[in-house]
């Protein structure tokens, strides 16, 4: 098993080298001088020249790549053009609002998903999986920008009650009373990014479950006249879901990226937000640094996700 | 008296042109105790004939008409929670296949165990276990294979670990579906052996179903020939194998090798079976038979006793006065052609 994880870390690096340098090379390939945005409108050429050797921009790309891959290997992700202060520090300000989001949506799409693929299985080929498979396509079909302005629109605006940004009121209230209206801000932002998530794992569900539910054991498990719960929930979804362990670990990198539109959207305070500004601003070390520690966290998802396999699945281990 | 009790079985699908029978009337008497062999080629029906037995049915399909009766109780009246009792306790199935028949990430004698406890709820934890590990040893499997999952057997461990988890809760009856065909030769025998040899200690009754006529000839009392979803010939295996009155028999017979007769060169029957969308006329068999007759495509077949036999041995052919004396040469043309 300590064998297994550490190869698994082992091939998770050259992955996150990868990612790096792509991000590099993307950003650097965008057009638009960071020196210009960090000297305003009216500055002169001699001014713009000077910014650019201060932060070394006049330097060969290769030179700029390999000076930034070795600060990263020591934790330096460079430093914010426009907050003129370490990224690093501004982004790990950020992550728990947006690990919030996060975890919250991924749990929730998680859920309905999968409550709604195994319900779709077991009414195969009824009106109610037809319904269910119809509102999957529509969902899928929306891009999460438009779906969340939607319901800005509906809940926030026409119906009301809910607030249609931020993450608490202003002033920020305390105790109890602070976590009641975290709630309540997370709501909207939230099923945004479950709605996102909600057809990938009812699909998947669903094929997985109805052809599950015809396997050679499943059968036996009926013959042996064990009751219809035993028999879904023990011998059919234990095995019907493992693949919905690993596309947990996968979705994760695309909820993540909802989460930051879903941010800049609701006015979240997390790095959606941050990166919104940076991209504005063409803080590159800012846009970079969001980049890398998205890329980590996405490696670390799919590492996990791997690890939590080889524990349910006694199949893995031994391959 | 019959334990299990089936009559005039229809058991099949909806195809978008109708309704089509997999199983057509059948009719099937299992005496306690006694072992029935039902014999055919692929897609004739006899796996299909259990499945519709037991009221296991596959997603599309139904049983159209006709009853099975085990102990008296009309399985097709009865709840599906009384259903579920007779299921195992009564009724027990080997299934084709035992590669897939066991769960892959759940443990043998959790498996076991919980077939056990379905059937006898106040059984301790204790006694669960006891009766895991007898019935492990009377397979004949090491009981640490009780902590192991079933991808990590031998394929006759897994066949083994199949055989004991229908045998667990003593069934009255035991539906066998080619429970051997995935093993080797040696590993087949020895296997049937060993259920042959349970048998006779616990005395269940049996349908093995095959396409192994000599497995059949060793351990069942009486056979049963299906074609196309239908019983074409039926009676004591000795009836049957010494003196078979229906053609397709012949050929299924003849097309072993045979060790006393080394001579004799085995035989294939010409064609291949039809499925069971065809649009029957007359005798099923007729296309493929070399006996067949214009008449016998306009014939509506039934199965008739044979005379000298007495009332257990019934063929479905309409030539049956014919059969005997044309049995020796049958086939033989076909061969030389082929």
């Amino acid at each position: 098993m300590i064998g297994y994880i550490g190869s698994r870390v082992f091939l998770a690096l050259p992955t996150l080298v990868f990612v790096v340098v792509l991000n590099f090379m993307l950003t650097h390939l965008a057009p638009g001088d960071p020196a210009y945005a960090l000297a305003g409108e009216n500055a002169t050429p001699e001014y713009l020249e000077t910014i650019r050797q201060e932060y070394q921009l006049d330097r060969p790309l290769m030179a700029q790549l390999s000076a930034y891959l070795g600060k990263i290997a020591t934790g330096d992700l460079g430093f914010s053009f426009s907050y003129r202060q370490p990224v690093l520090g501004l982004i790990l300000d950020k992550v728990p609002s947006t690990l919030t989001l996060v975890v919250a949506g991924l749990i929730l799409g998680t859920v309905l998903g999968t409550l709604a693929g195994v319900l779709a299985a077991k009414r195969y080929q009824t009106a109610l999986d037809a319904t269910l498979n119809v509102l999957a396509l529509l969902l899928f079909s929306l891009p999460i920008f438009w779906l969340g302005l939607l319901m800005i629109l509906v809940f926030a605006i026409w119906m009301g009650g809910l607030p249609a940004g931020g993450m608490t009121s202003l002033p920020p209230k305390q105790g109890l009373a602070y976590l009641g209206d975290l709630a309540i801000h997370m709501v909207l932002p939230t099923l945004t990014v479950a709605l996102h998530t909600i057809p990938t794992y009812f699909r998947l569900t669903r094929s997985s479950v109805i052809d599950a539910l015809q396997e050679d054991y499943v059968v036996t498990a009926r013959a042996i006249g064990l009751r219809e719960r035993t028999v879904l929930f023990r011998h059919c979804l234990r095995n019907a879901l493992l693949p919905n362990i690993t596309v947990a670990g996968m979705m994760l990198g695309s909820v993540f990226s909802g989460a930051l539109l879903t941010e800049a959207i609701f006015s979240w305070p997390g790095i959606g937000s941050l990166m919104y500004g940076a991209v504005i601003q063409r803080d590159l070390p800012l846009v970079m640094g969001i980049f890398t520690v998205s890329a980590i966290c996405v490696v670390i998802a799919i590492l996990l996700t791997d690890i939590t396999y080889s524990l349910v699945d006694p199949r893995v281990r031994h391959g | 008296m019959s334990i299990l009790e089936v009559r005039d079985l229809v058991y099949g699908y909806d195809s978008p042109r109708g309704f089509v029978p997999i199983v057509d009337h059948v009719d099937l008497d299992l005496a306690a105790g006694e072992s029935l062999g039902v014999i055919g080629e692929s897609g004739s029906g006899k796996s299909s004939l259990l499945y519709a037995v037991m009221r296991i049915l596959k997603r599309n399909t139904r049983i159209a008409s006709g009853s099975v009766k085990f102990k008296g109780d009309d399985l097709s009246r009865i709840s599906a929670e009384r259903l579920g009792d007779i299921r195992w306790s009564g009724m027990s199935m080997v299934f084709q296949g035992a590669m897939n028949a066991l769960n892959p990430i759940i443990r043998i004698g959790s498996i076991l165990g919980e077939a056990y406890a379905r059937h006898h709820p106040r059984a301790s934890r204790a006694e669960i276990r006891d009766r895991v590990q007898e019935i492990l040893d009377l397979v004949r499997v090491p009981s640490h294979v009780r902590t192991a999952f079933a991808h990590e057997l031998s394929g006759g461990m897994r066949q083994r670990v199949v055989i004991a988890l229908a045998l667990i809760c003593h069934p009255d009856v035991l539906l066998a579906d080619e429970p051997t065909t995935a093993l080797d030769v040696v590993l087949q025998d020895e296997i049937m052996a060993r259920l042959e040899e349970i048998r006779a200690k616990l005395r269940f009754g049996m349908i093995l179903v095959s396409h192994d006529l000599a497995l059949i000839a060793e351990t069942s009392n009486r056979v049963m020939v299906m074609y196309a979803g239908q019983i074409v010939e039926t009676g004591a295996v000795r009836d049957v194998i010494d003196r078979p009155r229906h053609p397709y028999t012949i050929g299924l017979l003849q097309s072993y090798p045979s060790l006393q007769d080394m001579q004799r060169v085995p035989i294939s029957i010409p064609g291949s079976p039809p499925t069971p969308e065809t649009a029957f006329r007359g005798c099923r068999f007729a296309p493929r038979c070399p006996m067949a007759e214009p008449a016998c495509l306009d014939w509506v077949s039934e199965l008739s006793a044979v005379e000298e036999t007495g009332a257990a041995h019934k063929v479905r052919c309409r030539r049956v006065d014919e059969v005997d004396a044309c049995a020796a040469s049958l086939y033989r043309n076909q061969r030389s052609d082929a």
